[in-house]
């Protein structure tokens, strides 16, 4: 026995979502992403690719302003709509259909989201033409905006499905947001079980794909006591910014891991919340 | 336990046939009456149901209608090679014969050898819902080597039915046998009353259900009625749902104690019906729906059921996968985006149930339809979050309805509504749900020909519409052991001479321990000795 396929389901679920985000002005969101992206560079804009921790912090404003994008696109979703998935369930909804059809979705919102994002942050900071693999530095920072958003948008549908309402799923994004700035590396150093956490962190595999684009390991990309003395200078790099297209390739294939695993937890979870259905 | 109607008056049952299969006979089917014997026709007896069989006894059954279950029984009257229902020999109870078996459509008699492959064995398949002159479609497999079977034209068997998918199951040959394989149908099929996930071998004389049309295979053949469209007839009692609950428990984890909830909950609800349930609180009206359709699982509560209940003649716990899309459940709490039009909601459901199956303007055209018959057709185009309280209700019914769903629970679909919305939506919910409908608008109802569906409210305004509902089911918790029992099946005028109210809700009044008159279990009592059993 076979219900319609979940294939057949998914064209169907993104329809449906197309028309909320059309009539529930979702598209708010894309405005807001823009208006995030404007506020971080002008705050962090001027000093960008000055020093080393001016470069750093202003990579890890970017990121954690994609990631704040991503999981606020999404953390309600699911939640908001237990009962009516229920009920779908039954008559013979595919749980992979509908969290596929919400990721695609949100595949097009992150998509346009990251542009103006990548778009804003290009004509306020002057980025240099430092780029890895795809010869240009642009498309580069592109894709690392898109998979931070995109991951922290699908994390924010695994905490979303998990949660059995929308209130328990805003108080745990607090707790998600914090996790994914401190595991960054950035404000604090990581060692023990901290370093292994950080692995399933946009942030860190973010802030490695940045660094690595932005050359964060250049010796001519002086310390800020370089400026004041000037006999001061870099002894230790962070392998993680490494220039090198492995680095960037892992960085890249780590952040869509995160999609695949917060994927696979949606689903199996709403499959287990809605197992006697 | 009892499930004798006492307090309504059933419509006579649907009319019974014996599919019988003889060696070297044509396909047989005899009409069955009250009080027929079987067995071999030799000398001068000459049985009701004469047989030519060699390894049948002159005196070897008989069947006879049971009033009290209202249905056939067949009782072996201590023949020498006995006869096997369903595979297992009936076992002899005295001098004069065996214990009488209730027969259900699809059921199997066969008087045959211990290991069932006897050359002379008899077949004699229980089927209601046909009559005797009804043509049955035969297809011989001794040159076949794969058949399909569907909807469409196209299949090998083709079958008028709308639950069946348009190419839904496939008959292969494997060895010396022959084996059944699901097609990714819509709605699942079953052998011998159990739905199968893949593919199954068959035994000659196994019954195969796909969709309402009932099949069987003799070894060599495969016999289904044929018929243009699958028909209610509202003149025939037709038991869509058989509850039998010994009790229903319920744990919030496997560490802590078991709670009783119902016990002793037996009734059976017939294809049009429109049923009320009623009880005080915590008489379990919402755990008693929960059991009935299957969902065993809410609340953080794990609900076990001892007992079983039958949808369409299959047992719902063995077969939930395949008949849950046969139930349609409206809660009390919306389950429908407030933000989507009411046509888009419909219609998602709609390809959620029937698309792979139906084109999409088969789809599009009963869309339409449920639309037009639910009156939604001036908000068709509004947003959920806009419309009333009713008309929501109303989607909430029509998002079920699109599918093939055939038995409704509807949780207080008239809340928040005034007197005259009540009595509207009540009226409009239940012509068509129970697919009646009005010829030309007028007031006069016409029953549909293809009714057949069977709807339960739970309603705390019972009496703005008393006249509407067919049945009652009243519950009530026993002071004795703390949980809901069956205080009241039947219909309503003698539901209020029963209590000596003169309205429904007074009924709540005289069983509610807080706030009533605590007279739960007198009425359990008395109903449960007017069914023949005994209490108290």
């Amino acid at each position: 026995m076979a219900r319609s396929s979940a294939g057949k389901q998914i064209p169907v679920y993104l329809a449906k979502n197309y028309r909320l985000f059309m009539n529930q002005r979702d598209w708010k969101f894309i405005l807001i992403a823009a208006v995030i992206g404007f506020l971080v560079c002008a705050v962090v804009g001027n000093d960008m690719f000055r020093t080393y921790e001016d470069t750093e912090s202003g990579f890890f404003a970017i990121i954690s302003a994609g990631i704040w994008i991503g999981i606020f696109n999404s953390i309600q979703t699911v939640c908001k709509e237990h009962e009516t998935i229920a009920s779908e369930y039954r008559a013979r909804l595919h749980i992979s259909a509908y969290i596929l059809a919400h990721i695609i979705f949100e595949f097009a919102v992150c998509f346009i989201q990251a542009a103006l994002l990548t778009g804003i942050c290009f004509l306020w900071v002057d980025f240099p033409a430092h780029h890895v693999l795809l010869g240009a530095a642009l498309p580069e920072y592109f894709i690392t905006l898109f998979l931070i958003v995109w991951a922290s948008d699908i994390m924010g549908l695994m905490v979303s499905s998990v949660s059995s309402t929308p209130n328990v799923a805003m108080t745990a994004m607090p707790f998600l947001l914090i996790l994914q700035l401190v595991m960054s590396g950035v404000l604090f150093r990581l060692s023990g079980w901290a370093k292994y956490i950080a692995y399933i962190t946009c942030s860190k595999w973010g802030m490695s794909a940045l660094g690595c684009i932005g050359n964060l390991n250049d010796p001519d990309l002086p310390l800020g006591m370089s400026l004041a003395y000037p006999e001061i200078v870099r002894l230790s790099f962070n392998s993680a910014y490494d220039p090198t297209v492995q680095t960037l390739l892992t960085a890249w294939g780590s952040l869509l891991l995160i999609c695949f695993g917060c994927t696979v937890i949606a689903i199996l979870s709403l499959k287990i919340r809605n197992r006697g259905a | 336990m009892e499930n004798r109607t006492v307090y309504y008056t059933p419509a006579p049952p649907m009319p019974a046939v014996l599919l019988i299969l003889e060696r070297g006979e044509p396909l047989r089917t005899v009409l069955l009456e009250n009080s027929m014997t079987v067995g071999r026709a030799a000398g001068g007896n000459i049985p009701s149901i004469p047989l030519h069989s060699a390894i049948a006894g002159r005196h070897h059954g008989e069947f006879h209608f049971d009033e009290a279950s209202r249905s056939f029984v067949y009782r072996d009257l201590n023949s020498l090679n006995g006869t096997y229902y369903n595979g297992e020999r009936i076992p002899a109870k005295d001098d004069s014969g065996s214990e009488p078996v209730s027969l259900r459509d699809g059921d199997v008699l066969r008087i045959d050898s211990t290991d069932l492959q006897h050359p002379d064995a008899v077949a004699m398949i229980f089927c209601t819902g046909a009559a005797a002159d009804e043509k049955w479609d035969a297809l011989d497999l001794s040159d076949k080597k794969e058949i399909l079977i569907g909807r469409t034209v196209q299949n090998g068997i083709c079958l008028h039915d709308f639950t069946v998918s348009g190419t839904h199951a496939v008959l292969q040959k494997s060895g010396n046998g022959w084996k059944i394989a699901d097609k990714g149908s819509r709605n699942g099929l079953a052998v011998n009353r159990r739905s199968i996930e893949r593919e199954q071998m068959l035994r000659p004389f196994d019954t195969i259900r796909i969709g309402r049309t009932m099949l069987f295979f003799s070894g060599d053949t495969v016999w289904w009625q044929k018929r243009k469209e699958q028909v209610y007839d509202p003149t025939h009692s037709d038991i869509l749902m058989r509850v039998r609950l010994e009790s229903v428990l319920a744990s919030r984890s496997p560490f802590t104690p078991k709670k009783t909830l119902l016990r002793d909950i037996s009734l059976d609800i017939e294809s049009g019906d429109f049923i009320l349930i009623l009880g005080g609180a915590g008489a379990g009206k919402s755990t008693f729906v929960k059991a009935i359709t299957g969902q065993l699982r809410s609340a953080g509560s794990q609900l076990s059921v001892k007992g079983n209940v039958e949808l369409d003649g299959l047992d719902l716990y063995q077969n939930l996968r395949m008949l849950k899309s046969r139930i349609g459940i409206v809660p009390q709490y919306p389950d429908y985006r407030f933000d989507d039009t009411v046509y888009h909601t419909i219609m998602d459901a709609a390809k959620l149930a029937l698309a792979g199956d139906y084109s999409r303007k088969e789809i599009e055209a009963r869309v339409e339809d449920v639309i037009g018959r639910m009156m939604l057709t001036p908000i068709r185009d509004s947003k959920l979050g806009v419309i009333s309280g009713g008309q929501r209700k109303r989607v909430q019914v029509a998002i079920k309805a699109v599918g093939d769903t055939a038995f409704f629970t509807l949780d207080e679909p008239d809340a928040g509504l005034d007197v005259a919305g009540r009595k509207d939506q009540m009226d409009q919910l239940r012509r068509y749900i129970s697919r009646e409908e009005s010829i030309d608008n007028s007031a006069e109802l016409k029953p549909c020909a293809e009714s057949g569906n069977a709807v339960l409210v739970i309603s705390h305004y019972p009496d703005d519409v008393a006249h509407m509902y067919k049945k009652v089911i009243v519950l009530a918790k026993s002071s004795r052991d703390d949980a809901g029992h069956l205080a009241y099946y039947g219909d309503v005028p003698n539901a209020l001479s029963f209590f000596g109210v003169e309205k429904l809700s007074d009924i709540v009044m005289e069983i509610n321990a807080e706030g009533g008159r605590g007279r739960a279990d007198e009425f359990i009592d008395r109903f449960a000795q007017t069914r023949g059993g005994s209490r108290g």
